[in-house]
C-alpha cells in the first residue's frame, strides 16, 4: 500500500486523542515555605551559603556550588538590577492548563540589591516593555491579595 | 577484573507521606549523613566528579526529574551527572561499569521517589501502558500483579495463611528498622481477611504508599580505603528484560528473573547459591512476590514457595531482616533501599535487626508490571 | 590525573530513521525498531549478538511512564540485560557515553544504544520542556528552551548588526548544510541573499530569536551499537573509536545558568577539561568535523568560542570568514545540525553518528570532502549541561 494511502487509513484509523491528567500536590518544605512566607510579607529572603556567601533567590537549601547546608536567611532586594531580559512573542501554552498567555509578555533577569552571584526571575509589567534594556532598576508590583505563593508578587516594573 | 566497592550507604526513614520536606530536601539530609561517614568530597582532585541519581519524571511530576536535585546531589557545579530511569539497582550496575571503564572512580549515587506526590500511583504505572490497547484495558502494576498473583497461585497452590504468614513477618522485622514505615504489627487473621484490593491481592499484602531517599558511594578498590575500612564488594550484577505483553509470558515463573540471577551468580563465582548466600533483600511490592523472587533467585525450588514458607526459608536466608518493599518503600527505590540494608548487615551495622555471619548478600528488584524487568546483584564482604 | 580506559570501544553500527513531524504511520516501538534493524543491518550482525540495550528518552513528552517496557517490542531486548539511562537533552549522547563505559568496562562486548523521540505525541514541545521548571514558581514564567539572553549579550559584545549577521549567516550555513542531507527533517533551501530579509521578516519568538532561528520538533530514531575492540575488528571494517567523553552541568534554573556572573559556560568547562586531559592545545588545528548540538543560530554562534577556547571575537570572525563551513577550518554541523533536524532524545545521539558516517567516508551526499580522522561531537540540554565526545578513526593515542 503506497505511503499516502496509509497516511489517510492512519488518521482515521489509529489517530487517539487522549488528555492524560494526574492530580499532584507539592510540598514546599521549610526553606521555600519561609520564601512564600517572605513574599506575603512583601519581602524577598534569600540563603547565604556559609562557605562561599552567595546567596540563593529563591532559596535552595543547599549551596549549589559548595554542595553545603544553607539555611542562613537573608533579606535582598526588593528592588533590582535588570540583567537581561526575555520578551516573548510566541506563547507555549503553560503545562498545566494549556492556556496560552498574551504576548508580548516579558520575564526578567534581575539581580536584587544584596544578593551575591545570583539572578531571580520573574515577569515585567507590560507597559514597560519598550523601556526595557538591560542595566535598568526595577522593583516589584506586589498583589493586594498575598497567600503565600509564586502569585503574591504580579511583576516588576521599572523604577524610575 | 578489579572490584568496585560500595563504601558507605545513608539512608532516609521511609514514611508514608513526608509532607513536610520536598525531596531536594530529604537528599541534603542524607548526603550530610554520608559525607560525615566517609569524608568525601565533590570536585578537586580527588573529590567525586561524577553522579549517578534515581528518580522517575511522572512521580516527580516533572521532565528531567534530575534537573531539580542536581544541586543537592553535587552535580550542579561542572560535574557529570546520569540517571537511572529504571529502578535504582540498575545504577549498580552502571556505576560498576563506568569505574571499571576507567572513566570515573568515585561515583556518589543518591536515589529519591515520593509516591505521595501523586494522587495515584496506579495511575502513574497505567502510563506504563501502549495507549493503544493495555491502557485502555485499566492495566496497571497493581492488576498486573492480581493477574500474575492469581497464575503463581494455581501453580503453587500457595494459601492465605502462608501469604499472610509473609506480611507479619515483614512487619515484624520492620519494628526493628529505624528506617522503616509501616511498623504496625499484625496477626495472620488481620492479613487473610483484610478488605480484597484487586483479587487475589488484599489490601494487606501490597506495600505501603511510601516516600524516600537512598545514598551511597561507591569507589574503585584502588580508592575505597580512603571513606571506609569496610569496603562491601559488588561482585554480581545482572538484569533482564522479559516480554512486554502479558499473555507471552509464564506469569508464574520469573524468566528474566532466572536469567538476570544467572548472570549475577556467573560473575560472582557463585554455583550453588543455596550454599554461599545468607542474607536477601527481595523487592516484595505483593505478598505472592517474596516466595516468587526466591524461586527465581534459585533459593527455593520451583513452584514451592509455600513449603518453603512453612519451613522457615525467609529465616534460613535472613530475608529482608530490612522489612522488605511490604513494610513500605517508593517503587523506583524498592531495590536501592534493599541494597542499603544489605551493606549494613554485611558491615555488621545493622542494630536489632543485623543476622548472624553475614558475608554474601543477593538484592533483586524489579521494574515494571508483574516483574516484567528484573535486577540482581550479589555484595560480599 | 589521567585514567587508562580499561579497554577500547568502537562503534560498529549506525542506524537512523527518516527524521519528520510526520510520522503517524508508526508507533513509538515501531519507529525504533526501524532505526534498530538499520543498525543492525550496517553492523552486519544479527539481534542475538547484542548483548545488552541502552534506552532513553524524556518520558513525559511521550506520556508513557517507564517506556522501555512497551518498547521492548521493537528495542528487541527480550531476554537481554538494560539499562535505562536519561539526562534531558543530552540524553541521546548520555546514552553513547554509558554505552562505552558499559563496552569498556568489560562487563559487555557489544551494546546497543537507543535514542528517539516521538515528539508529535506530545502536542507541544515547548510545552514539555516548560514541565522541567520548578512546578511552585518557575513554571509559570519558563517559556521551554526558548530565550533571547543569548542574543543580548552577544549584541551587546559585538553590536546588534555584526551580531545578527553572524546568527543569521551561521543559520543559512546550517540550512545548507541540510540541503545536501537527504535525511535532514527541515531544509528550506535558503540563500545568503535573503538574509536581510530573513534579519527583518522573520517571526520573533523572543527578542532576537526569531522563528528561523530555532531548532525544529521532530519525531525520529537513532540507534548506536559498540564493541569491544577486538569484536569491533571483526564486525566492522571500519569501527569508529570512541576516545573520550565528558559531562559537565551547571545548575538548575536558567536565570542562573546562562549567566556569566560566576560562570564559565559549561560547553567550555567540559572543553578545557576534555582536551587537557587528551592533550589537545590547538582544537580548531586537531578537529576535522564537528556536530554540535546548537538548538538555536544564537547559542550556535555563541558556543562556538566556547567549544575551541577561543577568546573576543575569533569564533565571530570565523562565521564571517566561513571558517566553520564545508571547506573551511572546521566543518560544523555538515548534517545541518540541530535547527534543521530535532527529534530531542536521539538528537544527542545524532551528534556522534554523524561524526561517525564522516569518519567512516559514509555520509552520502552530506560527506566532507577532507579525510575525517578527527571527529568531535556536543550535546545539550537543561539546564547548560554539556555532553562533549571525541571520536576518532584511528586507535592513535
Amino acid at each position: 500500500m503506497a505511503k499516502n494511502e496509509l497516511n489517510t487509513q492512519a488518521e482515521e484509523l489509529i489517530s487517539l486523542q487522549v488528555v492524560n491528567s494526574i492530580d499532584y500536590s507539592f510540598p514546599t518544605g521549610p526553606i521555600m515555605g519561609k520564601w512564600f512566607q517572605g513574599l506575603k510579607e512583601k519581602k524577598f529572603y534569600a540563603t547565604k551559603c556559609p562557605s562561599c556567601g552567595r546567596t540563593q533567590t529563591p532559596p535552595r537549601g543547599c549551596c549549589a556550588l559548595c554542595v553545603v547546608r544553607s539555611e542562613e536567611f537573608v533579606e535582598v532586594g526588593p528592588k533590582g538590577i535588570v540583567e537581561n531580559y526575555d520578551i516573548a512573542y510566541y506563547a507555549s501554552p503553560d503545562p498545566l492548563t494549556g492556556k496560552v498567555r498574551a504576548t508580548p509578555y516579558a520575564a526578567v533577569f534581575v539581580r536584587m540589591d544584596g544578593s551575591d552571584r545570583d539572578i531571580f526571575t520573574h515577569g515585567i509589567k507590560d507597559e514597560d516593555i519598550p523601556k526595557l534594556k538591560r542595566g535598568v532598576r526595577v522593583r516589584p508590583v506586589w498583589n493586594e491579595v498575598r497567600t503565600g505563593s509564586i502569585e503574591d508578587m504580579l511583576y516588576f516594573e521599572i523604577d524610575a | 577484573m578489579k572490584r568496585v566497592a560500595i563504601c558507605a550507604v545513608a539512608q532516609h526513614e521511609i514514611k508514608a507521606k513526608i509532607w513536610y520536606k520536598r525531596f531536594q530536601d530529604m537528599l541534603l539530609d542524607i548526603l550530610e549523613d554520608l559525607q560525615g561517614e566517609t569524608g568525601f568530597t565533590f570536585g578537586g582532585e580527588n573529590g567525586v566528579k561524577n553522579i549517578i541519581t534515581c528518580s522517575d519524571d511522572f512521580f516527580d511530576a516533572r521532565t528531567i526529574s534530575d534537573n531539580a536535585v542536581n544541586d543537592v546531589v553535587g552535580a550542579a557545579n561542572y560535574r557529570g551527572e546520569q540517571k537511572m530511569a529504571q529502578e535504582g539497582l540498575n545504577g549498580i550496575g552502571y556505576a560498576m561499569a563506568s569505574i571499571l571503564s576507567g572513566h570515573d572512580d568515585v561515583i556518589y549515587f543518591a536515589g529519591h521517589c515520593m509516591e505521595s506526590l501523586s494522587a495515584s500511583r496506579n495511575q502513574i504505572a497505567n502510563m506504563a501502558y501502549d495507549p493503544f490497547y493495555c491502557r485502555c484495558l485499566g492495566l496497571d502494576y497493581l492488576n498486573a500483579a492480581g493477574l500474575q498473583a492469581r497464575a503463581y497461585m494455581e501453580k503453587t497452590k500457595i494459601t492465605q495463611e502462608q501469604l499472610a504468614k509473609v506480611v507479619v513477618r515483614a512487619r515484624q522485622w520492620a519494628s526493628r528498622n529505624k528506617y522503616a514505615n509501616e511498623k504496625t504489627q499484625l496477626n495472620l487473621g488481620d492479613v487473610m481477611y483484610s478488605s480484597v484490593l484487586c483479587d487475589p491481592i488484599r489490601s494487606l499484602h501490597a506495600y505501603p504508599v511510601s516516600d524516600g531517599a537512598v545514598a551511597m558511594l561507591l569507589a574503585s578498590e584502588e580508592r575505597a580505603y580512603e571513606f571506609t575500612d569496610n569496603p562491601i564488594w559488588i561482585t554480581g550484577f545482572g538484569n533482564c528484560m522479559d516480554s512486554y505483553f502479558m499473555g507471552r509470558r509464564d506469569l508464574a515463573s520469573s524468566s528474566a528473573l532466572k536469567k538476570a540471577a544467572e548472570q549475577a551468580y556467573k560473575m560472582a563465582g557463585i554455583k550453588q547459591p543455596r550454599k554461599s548466600v545468607n542474607l536477601v533483600e527481595a523487592m516484595d511490592c505483593y505478598a505472592y512476590q517474596q516466595p516468587m523472587w526466591l524461586e527465581g533467585l534459585g533459593l527455593c525450588d520451583e513452584g514451592k514457595g509455600g513449603a518453603f514458607i512453612d519451613e522457615y526459608g525467609p529465616a534460613k536466608y535472613s530475608i529482608n531482616l530490612s522489612g522488605g518493599m511490604l513494610a513500605g518503600r517508593p517503587l523506583m527505590i524498592g531495590g536501592l533501599y534493599g541494597v542499603a540494608e544489605a551493606v549494613l548487615q554485611l558491615k555488621g551495622q545493622a542494630d536489632e535487626h543485623q543476622a548472624a555471619d553475614v558475608n554474601c548478600a543477593v538484592i533483586q528488584s524489579t521494574t515494571g508490571g508483574a516483574g516484567q524487568f528484573q535486577t540482581v546483584v550479589v555484595l560480599e564482604r | 590525573m589521567t585514567k587508562k580506559k580499561n579497554r577500547n570501544v568502537g562503534i560498529v553500527g549506525i542506524g537512523m530513521t527518516e527524521i519528520s513531524s510526520h510520522k503517524e504511520y508508526q508507533n513509538q516501538p515501531e519507529m525504533i525498531n526501524e532505526a534498530v534493524r538499520a543498525a543492525i543491518a550496517d553492523a552486519g550482525i544479527n539481534l542475538k549478538d547484542i548483548d545488552c540495550v541502552v534506552h532513553g528518552n524524556m518520558e513525559l513528552f511521550e506520556m508513557v511512564h517507564q517506556p522501555d517496557l512497551w518498547h521492548m517490542i521493537g528495542t528487541g531486548a527480550l531476554g537481554k540485560p538494560e539499562y535505562r539511562i536519561t539526562t534531558g537533552g543530552t540524553t541521546g549522547m548520555t546514552l553513547v557515553a554509558a554505552s562505552d563505559n558499559l563496552v569498556a568496562s568489560g562487563m559487555y562486548d557489544v551494546v546497543m544504544a537507543i535514542g528517539f523521540n516521538k515528539l508529535q505525541e506530545a502536542g507541544s514541545t515547548t510545552g514539555g520542556i516548560t514541565n522541567m521548571a520548578d512546578a511552585l514558581w518557575y513554571r509559570h514564567l519558563q517559556t521551554g528552551a526558548l530565550t533571547s539572553t543569548s542574543a543580548n549579550m552577544t549584541i551587546e559584545e559585538f553590536g546588534a548588526e555584526r551580531a545578527r549577521k553572524a546568527a543569521m549567516k551561521h543559520r543559512i550555513m546550517m540550512d545548507k548544510h541540510a540541503g545536501l542531507n537527504e535525511r535532514a527533517h527541515r531544509r528550506f533551501g535558503l540563500e545568503y541573499e535573503q538574509m536581510e530579509d530573513l534579519m527583518k521578516n522573520s517571526p520573533r519568538l523572543i527578542g532576537d530569536l526569531r522563528l528561523i532561528h530555532m531548532c525544529s520538533q521532530s519525531d525520529g530514531a537513532c540507534v548506536l551499537i559498540l564493541a569491544s575492540e577486538e569484536k569491533a575488528k571483526k564486525i566492522s571494517k571500519k569501527p569508529v573509536w570512541i576516545r573520550d567523553h565528558i559531562a559537565v552541568h551547571r545548575e538548575e534554573t536558567a536565570s542562573n545558568a546562562y549567566f556569566p556572573i560566576l560562570s564559565e559556560n559549561s560547553h567550555r568547562v567540559a572543553a578545557r577539561k576534555l582536551f587537557a586531559r587528551n592533550g589537545i592545545t590547538n582544537p580548531v588545528e586537531y578537529f576535522d568535523v564537528f556536530e554540535m548540538y546548537d538548538p538555536s543560530a544564537w547559542w550556535g554562534i555563541e558556543w562556538l568560542r566556547d567549544f575551541f577556547l577561543l577568546e573576543g571575537d575569533q569564533a565571530i570572525k570565523m562565521v564571517e570568514n566561513g571558517d566553520w563551513d564545508l571547506d573551511g577550518k572546521v566543518p560544523v554541523n555538515p548534517s545541518g545540525g540541530v535547527t534543521a533536524s530535532n527529534p530531542i532524545s536521539a538528537t544527542a545521539m545524532l551528534k556522534p553518528a554523524e561524526v561517525a558516517l564522516q569518519i567512516r567516508g559514509d555520509a552520502g551526499t552530506h560527506q566532507l570532502k577532507r579525510e575525517v580522522k578527527h571527529g568531535l561531537a556536543s550535546g545539550f540540554g537543561g539546564v547548560m549541561w554539556t555532553e562533549l565526545m571525541m571520536l576518532e578513526k584511528d586507535l592513535n593515542w
